[in-house]
């Protein structure tokens, strides 16, 4: 078993992350990089896309943002713009627009306008209620 | 004089909105507790950013040229986006006013004006003078409330301000925004946002030796400008919501005061006026009595 070293993933809003990995596969600007425990100290610049570590021969994938990581002796911290588990990425969307909704239904300037919000959201909600019991089930 | 009737619904009116006043003055103090602590809780993160950027700065030299953040234009006819922070409501003192102002001071100097908002009251504000101004453009689509700064939406405007500046749609950014000077005082603020300032990366540059920049210093800078931004934008937000529960405490607080000058007076002239009719009373009682008696 190759040794282990310490990652932390964090976004702006949150540490997605903290613990002990394997290997971690990180999405450069030309391509992806892959990083072991005892890596040279660098910084890397990240695109958008998926980013996987290894852990127990178990791959988590995450959906990360622009960004860069660092790495050094130390272990690895990945600051990123956001870092999603990509399952969940539709629901986050949904959420968001049901958000959006909700102020708009604030703003309103007519009545037509509520009705269409309104049927907008309960839509949305459905979307959820359904990604949410596929995710437990 | 008014009657007693009428002294009796006002005391209850003015009662009533001391109510109101009151409890959002509880309110907005709660509410700025909270923002002040999620700014707290994301300033690791930036303050990792920042730094990082400022290693980069001092290590790779002179990166103004490669960079596209550090772009100049030279001449009159700038094209400016503005992103102005405002509340959504009023009764917050002069909060609204004097961001409004202020802005209105910084899209009057020549140039192309687009502007982003972040509160309604400074939207519908600049929706109105529009008519008289043909060459501001509104972004309609990055009109977001004030209400509970929240971090994606900082991400996203982030991005979007990176992205206009960097396919060249405009010369410079400015943020709008009411700075806390203490816990007390705050100031309407405009500060320049694109193109960067190495100067506000000073003083934090210890680098680590032997470090290596993949694909290189430029690329990790450009890749992190998008995220300081964000950091900038989501303390400006938090900063801007505070001050505006700040001033409507305060205008709050105000107002309740004033309720309580006021009930005190009209409780005294409800009393008098109360003495007067039971003086008016008795006055006729006792006439009455007398014409009888003669």
């Amino acid at each position: 078993m190759p040794k282990t070293f310490p990652l932390k993933i964090a976004a702006a809003d949150r540490l997605y992350y903290d613990g002990p990995c394997h290997s971690l596969v990180l999405p450069c600007l030309d391509g992806e990089l892959g990083v072991l425990a005892g890596h040279e100290p660098a910084t890397i610049a990240l695109e958008a896309g998926e980013l996987r570590f290894t852990l127990d021969g178990v791959v988590q994938v995450v959906a990360v943002g622009e960004g860069y990581a660092q790495v050094g002796a130390d272990g690895a911290v990945v600051l990123v713009g956001f870092a999603e588990d990509p399952e969940s990425l539709d629901e986050e969307r949904i959420r968001r627009e049901n958000e959006i909704t909700k102020e708009r239904v604030k703003l309103r300037q007519s009545e037509q306008e509520y009705i269409r919000l309104r049927a907008d959201l309960s839509r949305q909600m459905a979307e959820l209620k359904v990604l949410k019991h596929r995710r437990k089930g | 004089m008014s009657s007693l009737r009428e002294i009796r619904g006002r005391i209850n009116s003015v009662k009533s909105t001391m109510k109101i006043t009151n409890a959002m003055y509880l309110l907005a103090s709660s509410k700025m507790k909270k923002a002040r602590r999620s700014v707290d809780a994301t300033a690791p993160f930036f303050d990792a950013v920042r730094a990082t950027m400022a290693e980069i700065l001092a290590n790779a030299g002179d990166l103004s040229v490669s960079c596209g953040y550090f772009r100049r234009t030279d001449g009159e006819d700038k094209r400016r986006l503005f992103l102005i922070i405002t509340s959504d409501k009023g009764l917050a003192g002069s909060y609204n006013h004097n961001i409004t102002r202020l802005a209105e001071e910084k899209i009057a100097l020549p140039g192309a004006d687009s502007l982003m908002f972040i509160g309604y009251s400074g939207r519908n504000y600049f929706m109105r003078q529009q008519k008289d101004r043909p060459d501001l453009t509104m972004e309609d689509q990055y009109t977001a409330p004030a209400a509970e700064p929240v971090m994606w939406r900082a991400v996203d405007y982030a991005r979007h301000i990176a992205k206009r500046f960097r396919e060249k749609d405009v010369d410079e950014v400015f943020l709008v925004y009411t700075r806390m000077v203490n816990a007390l005082a705050s100031r309407a603020e405009c500060v320049r946002l694109l193109p960067l300032d190495p100067g506000d990366f000073q003083g934090e540059a210890a680098a680590p030796r032997g470090m290596v920049y993949l694909p290189s210093p430029e690329d990790v800078f450009t890749k992190s400008v998008p995220n300081y931004l964000t950091g900038v934008l989501y303390g400006a937000m938090v900063e801007s919501y505070a001050a505006e529960q700040n001033a409507r405490m305060q205008a709050m607080d105000s107002a309740t005061g004033n309720a309580r000058e006021m009930l005190q007076d009209l409780s005294l002239l409800y009393n008098r006026v109360r003495q007067a009719a039971i003086t008016q009373e008795i006055t006729e009682v006792v006439g009455g009595a007398q014409a009888r008696e003669r």
